[in-house]
């Protein structure tokens, strides 16, 4: 391992179980797909790194498993994220409903500045759509964060999603920075 | 192997659990007992099983391993910014922080810092302005600061506000082994020891070093890597009186080599870096930059003393970051400090401070004990000061609360040993004030501020005696009349109880004379029934061949006055140097003689601290007006 990189950033799925969030960061690391289903068992991690602005970034990424009873595990890991991304499925109304659910855990758990972001995934399934783009938007806009439909089977916007997220985490890290200085 | 809080026990369902396993429960959330883990919710749902444990721990693993490449690469970075940092070459004011190049008009051109407010030559620093078009000049970073910055960045610091733990490269074969011995001997008493958790991990390297004392190296690495357990070192008494010698050593050892020159000092610092470039890197990132910036007095005492006390005497220290510090980042903070981060806020530019405290609950007295203040900033003409400690408990400032330690004549680098005592302090009083450390140059003309520091009683575990070195903090830039801190106004007041003054200087090169402003005062004393007093000024240039005076009008029942007056004293630039001027405040009485109010000269040989500051301005910057506040004092200035 003598992969050099600047930064550190570590990133967290969030979501019920069964919407892709699996799926999301295998496209996203491997660039590919796998279509059984195989849950995951408490968490999982893979690493990815990228160049924003001329610098490395080493994604950590988080995966954690949706179902209720490995709840404990995984919210042991919102505190070192520093950014979130909360995924739900557009062909599955109750993983929409359940965002805010999922967003009050992160408040209650997660660090207070960490980054956040919104995830339609399966957008390749508009015939069984029931979770409307608008309403994404307009949840998003609701708890002020950055909202994609993304697919992992057909590679609709995964990678800018998390591009995006690194790229404002990087942003906050250097403001923050200046802020911090000069407190 | 492990369980994951809410599985089954068999068999030691009453055999108090392992700490490992409290310490997953904690991250849990589990509750502490089998009981509670399994009354919640948890409950209701299926445990895991030995395979998804095994998966879990798999992926904790792997994680894990992760963590150690990225501790090591915060190592690499916090040993670079070492590097350079022990590399800085500037001494003084008239040289470059880092490499030491000379300033002036063949030198390089002056940066200062905006991060340290040190200065720095061009090349050693770099352009921070967002905006590459237009490099203003208070916008460079010293290549140290920009490193620290780049580390705070890289580390992921500035998201979780302290530095992560890291492995130093030279220390990573070492700092396995002890994590090694650690478990191992953790293992072995695991029964023994109910209460054992995560959180006595950290104590094991203290304990080591009491078994082996001088002998091995890595215990010392530790202890000076987790500055937290040389901050309580006093579990025994022994060990106390031991870092107690070890410290008079330690300060013999910079008393006797005190007056040898820069000059020497750094050829010493080369032949020493040598043999003491490990020695310092297992020292501690926060003691070693205070220590090294500008005393290298560390280095020289590795000499006297034997390395390995060396090193744990100056871990002994425990740097304190600044108030503000405190402020932002709250209680939990503090214990686990990171050098680092503290060298962030950290500003040595007004000296430093070694003290040490203890709270004795029996007694409710605090023991406070002065050791020495270093790197003062000069105060007369020569470039030394008269310093003295004035040590008060705030706030409700008793006049019991108060103490001074005795004055050092003659000296930046004071070394005061005093032992003083604060009686009547209850364990309420501690949770509730601070210990307030003002550094003052004795001066018969009033007490110049030299800088403070301010402890938070309830932040320090007192149990313990703690060892303490503050930076000074400069909360004051300019004495203003009313003084800024409401709870300390008291004590200043005490202080400088006369009241202020506020004078403009300038010399005028047209008129060939020197004009006075009387703007002015503040905070006067009453001297009459009415509560009031009715203040004037006099003005007087001494020596000064046309024998002028002046006096201001007279504010009638007024205790901050306002004259707005100017007088011209002429006089040629060339004489202001022998000149001084002599400023008195009196009381207007009729029927009787005028009290005298305070007063204070300026300049000449009796001038020091600001007041010389402010003549020295007024000669240097002709048709310039200087402006400033000045204490005045109760001592008769004779006309």
């Amino acid at each position: 391992m003598a992969k050099t990189y600047d930064y550190l950033f570590k990133l967290l799925l969030i979501g019920d179980s069964g919407v892709g969030k699996t799926c999301v960061l295998f496209r996203f690391s491997e660039d590919a797909f796998n279509t059984t289903f195989i849950s995951t068992i408490g968490i999982d991690f893979k690493i990815r790194t990228i160049e924003l602005d001329g610098k490395k970034i080493k994604l950590q990424i988080w995966d954690t498993a949706g179902q209720e009873r490995f709840r404990t595990i995984t919210t042991a890991y919102y505190r070192g994220a520093m950014g979130i991304m909360l995924v739900y499925d557009i062909t599955n109304e109750k993983s929409f409903e359940n965002i805010k659910n999922w967003i009050r855990n992160i408040e209650e758990n997660a660090s207070a500045d960490v980054e956040k972001m919104l995830l339609g995934n399966k957008c390749e399934l508009e015939e069984k759509r029931q979770v409307s783009k608008e309403r994404g938007e307009q949840l998003a806009v609701e708890y002020g964060i950055k909202f994609f439909e993304t697919s992992a089977k057909a590679s609709i916007r995964v990678e800018e999603a998390f591009f995006t997220l690194a790229k404002d985490i990087k942003t906050k890290m250097d403001k923050k920075l200046v802020s911090f200085l000069f407190y | 192997m492990v369980d994951c809080g809410a599985s089954n026990d068999t068999g030691s369902r009453f055999v108090c659990p392992n700490d490992r396993q409290l310490a997953l429960r904690a991250k849990l959330k589990t509750g502490w007992s089998i009981k509670t883990g399994s009354m919640g919710y948890q409950s209701t749902l299926p445990p895991l099983g030995a395979d998804e444990q095994a998966v879990i721990l798999d992926v904790i693993r792997r994680a894990e391993q992760l963590d150690h490449l990225e501790q090591e690469r915060v190592g690499k970075l916090v040993e670079r910014l070492e590097n350079m940092r022990r590399n800085a070459l500037g001494r003084n004011a008239n040289q470059c922080l880092l490499c030491g190049d000379g300033f002036g008009m063949l030198g390089s051109q002056k940066c200062v810092c905006i991060d340290c407010r040190r200065l720095v030559c061009q090349k050693c620093a770099i352009d921070n302005s967002p905006s590459k078009s237009r490099s203003t000049k208070d916008n460079w970073l010293c290549m140290i600061c920009a490193e620290t910055r780049e580390i705070w960045k890289k580390s992921g610091a500035w998201f979780f506000k302290s530095l992560p733990k890291y492995i130093l490269p030279g220390q990573q074969s070492n700092s396995n082994r002890t994590l090694r011995n650690s478990r191992k001997s953790k293992k072995g008493r695991k029964f023994r020891d109910d209460s054992s958790s995560d959180e006595d991990r950290p104590i094991w390297p203290r304990i080591e070093r009491r078994n082996s004392s001088t002998e091995s190296t890595h215990d010392i690495q530790e202890l000076a890597s987790n500055q937290l357990y040389s901050r309580q070192t006093s579990s025994s008494e022994s060990q106390m009186s031991k870092d107690f010698d070890l410290n008079k050593t330690h300060s013999i050892g910079i008393a006797t080599n005190d007056v040898k020159g820069w000059e020497e000092v750094d050829s010493k610092m080369e032949t020493t870096s040598g043999e003491s470039s490990e020695l310092s890197r297992r020292d501690s990132v926060a003691s070693r930059t205070i220590s090294e910036w500008n005393w290298t007095t560390d280095s020289r005492s590795d000499e006297k003393v034997s390395p390995s006390a060396c090193s744990i005497n100056s871990s002994i220290f425990k740097v304190i970051p600044s108030k503000n510090f405190f402020l932002n980042y709250g209680i939990n903070m503090i214990p686990l400090q990171n050098p680092i981060e503290e060298n962030k806020i950290l500003d040595t530019s007004m000296g430093i401070i070694e003290l040490s405290l203890s709270y004795d609950p029996v007694t409710i007295t605090l023991h406070c004990t002065v050791y020495r203040a270093k790197n003062l900033i000069p105060m007369d003409i020569n470039g030394l000061a008269d310093p003295f400690c004035k040590l008060n408990i705030l706030p409700n400032a008793k006049t019991s609360t108060r103490l001074r330690t005795k004055t050092v004549h003659k000296t930046r680098n004071p070394e005061f040993n005093e032992n003083l005592t604060f009686y009547d302090l209850t364990e309420n009083d501690l949770m509730k004030k601070s210990l307030h450390i003002l550094v003052l140059d004795d001066d018969k003309y009033g007490h110049d501020y030299m800088g403070e520091a301010r402890i938070n009683l309830a932040k320090l575990r007192l149990q313990n005696t703690v060892y303490l070195t503050l930076p000074l903090e400069k909360l004051r830039f300019e004495q203003k009349g009313p003084l800024p801190a409401p709870e300390l106004k008291q004590w200043f007041d005490d202080l400088w109880d006369r009241g202020q003054i506020l004078i403009s200087l300038c010399y005028s090169t047209k008129k060939r004379a020197l004009l006075v402003t009387v703007v002015r005062c503040s905070n006067l004393l009453p001297m009459d029934n009415n509560g009031f007093s009715d203040p004037f000024v006099k003005l007087h240039l001494r020596p000064d061949p046309y024998h002028k005076k002046y006096k201001t009008s007279i504010k009638w029942k007024n205790l901050n006055p306002v004259f707005n007056e100017e007088f011209q004293f002429e006089t040629r630039p060339t004489e202001l140097a022998t000149q001084s001027l002599y400023i008195t405040v009196w009381d207007k009485d009729y029927g009787k003689s005028n009290d005298y109010l305070g007063g204070l000269i300026l300049g000449g040989p009796c001038s020091k601290g600001l007041r010389l500051k402010h003549w020295l301005d007024m000669i240097r910057y002709p048709d310039h007006r200087q402006e400033a506040w000045h204490n005045l004092t109760e001592d008769t200035l004779n006309d």
